[in-house]
């Protein structure tokens, strides 16, 4: 069969028509009949478009047109859940309210919910994304019942919000997450399943003025399953965003963060790390706009491939004309423990504004050689030494993470993911 | 005996640069080697450590009897060797102190004995910082990662102070410390020696030898030791210079 033919938008249609004759909202029905349509228009992603350039697309389309990982009756485990408490649980995208439970007073609830109960709120903040890719177009016209998050203005998160996406069929997720303005507070967003799904997920973060958040997203998925994420995030005047993101699990993964500062004052820091083994991939696909002026950003992403893994690393500043006064670093670092492991590093900068300070850089290197000797030769055998380097050029990623069980958790996944039995030669 | 060397001659990158080193170190001696920039006294000491960048050419070096030649930088290192860096490596995000009870538990299991937990290894560490009078902060920091020349060379000391090897080369420990430094980088090594360990300092000055008192002085010309005496041929170069001796006098 031709590749044409086994992908083709027809099934595909097929697919949709019958997911959307079950849509009972009005609203979301006209929504997802919008979304296709634009869908269709764009198209599949080829690799003639820089986005897709370095994925695997013909893998990717074997997981969206795994149509049988749709509508399976298998039933979801739920494993135990860490941390327990202050949490809310998406189930392949739909919220389980039964096991969701949350200490404060914020909204949670479906899109749905939302649409019908907090119009005022939900007209304001949903559906805002301009350019979305044909990924972010299938995923609304498949969209799950997802999730819609407010924070109030004034509100300070007493302790953080645990957000897990549990996955085990295909589905299409979207988390709405607004925070008014001098709302402040810490957001886990953790991601994993069971088996060979496809989780396609936007998030959108809004910020409104002098908001705080650090958010946390941590994609541990199977490493069966595939997820192609984006995360939008829109700040407003004088908030600040530190957002993390962790790439551990997953056969085929990605992360596009496309973060506006689009008022003056705002302060966004992204810092990444991946980690990863077998032939699994993983894409991050960094764009910060700074759009007004006195904005500040930082980018740190990390890297640590073995055997035939591959990683695509593409982030870009772009300093819009009047925004004077910006201040945007950028740095991606990789560390390759196999001759068989690939990445490609893409850092850019598009400044059309002066007085500003920027920098970017990227790395691609070994084990160094000086400093292995010198832990060996304190006794310390090959394996360990090149455990404790590889952890210690993880380290600098992780000790951002102002929440600390989390970080302590975070320590143990990365350890229990460096091979240490692989990395012996 | 401890260590003996015989007709040790060793390459780096196609050149040869030891060229038959013959050379005994028994308990409680302190041997320093001294020569000029390119003598080989450094690929010396790394050839003693096992770096793989240095190819042995032929020679044995027998360890408590046993050539170790053969041997894994690390076993050489759970056998009770340590080298003293002339320039020790920063190794960012690696915790001093967890690489210190690494390297301490490495050795404990080697030789069958409990490993150290946290707790009783900060007793541990406590006790040995004292006596280089550093600073605990440099614990808590990346090995090496930002400190002075006269820190690193502390930690150096403070290694094999947690490690109390059997044999201790060090490398050019003098260089980059200041006096005060010196002094106390040198007490700190005397308290670490006894009749049971052997020392062999590498330097290119006297000054070190008047604080690390040596039992004997070697010259090292061009890959081979030229010239071996006691303490006071040290003293002797220190007038002559470098020059005199090569020309055998």
């Amino acid at each position: 069969m031709l590749v044409q033919d086994k992908f083709s938008l027809d099934t595909l249609e097929n697919h949709f028509q019958a997911n959307l004759a079950k849509e009972q909202n009005a609203f979301f029905k006209n929504f997802k009949q919008n979304a296709f349509e634009e869908f269709l228009r764009a198209g599949l992603p080829t690799t003639k478009k820089e986005e897709w350039k370095y994925i695997d697309l013909n893998l990717l389309f074997e997981f969206i047109f795994n149509f049988e990982k749709t509508n399976q009756k298998t039933t979801l485990q739920t494993p135990d859940l860490w941390p327990k408490d202050n949490i809310l649980l998406l189930e392949n995208g739909n919220l389980n309210l039964q096991l969701s439970k949350v200490n404060q007073n914020i909204v949670f609830c479906s899109l749905k919910t939302a649409q019908e109960k907090h119009f005022e709120l939900f007209e304001k903040y949903f559906n805002k994304i301009a350019n979305r890719d044909s990924l972010d177009l299938l995923n609304e016209s498949f969209m799950s019942e997802s999730l819609f998050l407010y924070i109030p203005s004034e509100t300070t998160l007493e302790q953080p919000l645990n957000i897990f996406c549990n996955s085990n069929l295909n589905n299409s997720c979207r988390l709405l997450i607004v925070c008014d303005k001098f709302s402040k507070g810490e957001i886990l967003i953790n991601t994993f399943g069971q088996e060979n799904y496809f989780a396609n997920i936007i998030t959108e973060i809004v910020l409104e003025d002098s908001a705080q958040f650090e958010i946390y997203y941590v994609q541990n998925e199977s490493h069966t399953a595939s997820q192609i994420a984006s995360t939008y995030c829109n700040l407003k005047k004088n908030s600040v965003l530190h957002l993390h993101s962790f790439a551990l699990g997953g056969h085929l993964s990605r992360h596009k963060i496309i973060a506006d500062l689009n008022e003056a004052g705002s302060e966004c820091s992204l810092n990444g790390l991946y980690v990863l083994a077998d032939n699994n991939q993983t894409h991050n696909q960094i764009v910060l706009n700074h759009h007004k002026p006195n904005c500040r950003s930082s980018q740190l992403y990390k890297g640590i491939l073995d055997d035939k893994a591959r990683a695509e690393f593409s982030g870009k500043i772009r300093v819009a004309p009047n925004a004077i006064g910006t201040n945007a670093q950028q740095l991606n670092r990789n560390l390759l423990i196999s001759p068989t492991a690939k990445v490609d590093t893409r850092p850019q900068l598009e400044i059309e504004a002066d007085d500003v300070k920027c920098s970017h850089g990227a790395t691609i290197g070994q084990l160094e050689e000086e400093q292995l000797f010198y832990l060996l030769s304190r006794g310390i055998d090959l394996a360990q030494a090149k455990k404790v380097l590889i952890y210690g050029f993880a380290r600098e990623i992780i000790q951002k993470i102002a929440y600390l069980p989390l970080r302590t958790k975070l320590d143990e996944l990365f350890l229990a993911n460096i091979p240490i039995q692989k990395i012996l030669v | 005996m401890l260590l003996q060397i015989k007709n040790l001659q060793a390459a780096i990158d196609g050149q040869t640069i030891l060229n038959g080193i013959n050379l005994e170190i028994k308990a409680g001696e302190i041997h320093a080697i001294m020569g000029r920039n390119g003598s080989g006294k450094s690929t010396l000491s790394k050839v003693l450590a096992g770096h793989p960048d240095y190819e042995v050419l032929g020679g044995e070096v027998l360890f408590e009897g046993e050539n170790i030649l053969e041997l894994d930088p690390d076993e050489r290192a759970k056998k009770g060797l340590f080298l003293g860096f002339q320039y020790p490596v920063e190794v960012p995000g690696v915790n001093n102190a967890d690489f210190l009870r690494l390297a301490y538990n490495s050795k404990q299991i080697y030789e069958n004995h409990e490993e150290l937990d946290p707790l009783d290894f900060d007793e541990l560490l406590q006790n040995k910082i004292k006596l280089l009078e550093m600073n605990e902060i440099f614990l808590e920091r990346s090995i090496n990662e930002g400190f002075s020349g006269g820190e690193k060379k502390r930690n150096e000391i403070l290694q094999m102070a947690v490690l109390e090897p059997k044999l201790a080369i060090l490398d050019e420990i003098d260089s980059g410390l200041d006096i005060d430094a010196l002094r106390i980088v040198a007490s700190g090594v005397n308290r670490l020696m006894n009749a049971n360990k052997g020392l062999l300092l590498i330097t290119h000055y006297q000054r070190l030898l008047d604080y690390i008192v040596p039992t004997n002085v070697h010259v090292m010309v061009e890959g081979r030791i030229q010239r071996s005496g006691g303490k006071e041929l040290a003293l002797e170069l220190e007038k002559h210079g470098y020059e005199v001796l090569e020309a055998g006098v």
